[in-house]
């Protein structure tokens, strides 16, 4: 018995434009995506409620603080799994951000940090934002009954 | 064993194979067939209730 109406056959794109380029992301299958959230959400600890909220300068604060804790080998995983599923717009066309030569890549972060750490955050929308908001619905304390005054 | 997504992969009630789950769909999808699956088995146990 199958239900074909829920299986995707394709993984969602979007298109974002950072420091004048356009960048093309595809959503990573769940393999992949399980293992990248797995390392986000270790690296991430508590401010995993703040990733979650609605508010965009709370999300864009607590990324920031968790691209400051990043090591070179945190910021290579992450380049290397997005950038397997990242096109960027050249004369001809898209191209594979993994693909890009050493020195293309040189030229298109160096400087622009905030560019990659906006690529970075794009990705983690587009992957992610479903989960954290779930998340953000488990770690947010219900918030409490109204209950009438009584008299004792 | 990745249990998130052989569930979905080894349910009778989805006819994706486990690659397809691994590479084709997101994490949201597989979130989704977690919930329905879930209904699913809600309702089974309802059912042999009666």
């Amino acid at each position: 018995m199958g239900y074909s109406v829920l299986m995707p056959t394709s993984l969602p794109t979007q298109e974002v434009t950072i420091g004048g380029v356009q960048f093309r992301l595809t959503a990573l299958g769940s393999k992949k995506g399980t293992r990248v959230l797995t390392r986000l959400l270790n690296l991430a600890g508590p401010s995993v409620e703040a990733l979650a909220g609605q508010d965009e300068r709370a999300v864009m604060s607590a990324l920031g603080s968790l691209f400051a804790r990043l090591s070179p080998g945190d910021l290579e995983f992450f380049d290397s799994e997005f950038g397997e599923t990242t096109e960027i717009m050249r004369e001809h066309g898209y191209v594979r951000l993994a693909k890009l030569s050493p020195l293309d890549r040189d030229a298109l972060w160096a400087a622009n940090f905030g560019d990659m750490f906006s690529w970075l955050k794009s990705c983690i929308d587009l992957n992610f934002a479903s989960f954290l908001a779930g998340v953000g619905d488990i770690a947010r304390p219900a918030s409490p009954a109204k209950t009438s005054a009584q008299s004792p | 064993m990745d249990w998130f997504i052989h569930r979905v992969a080894a349910s009778p009630r989805y006819s994706s194979s486990l690659k397809e789950i691994e590479d084709l769909w997101t994490l949201d999808d597989v979130l989704s067939a977690h919930i329905v699956l879930d209904m699913y088995e809600l309702l089974d146990f309802r059912c042999q209730e009666r």
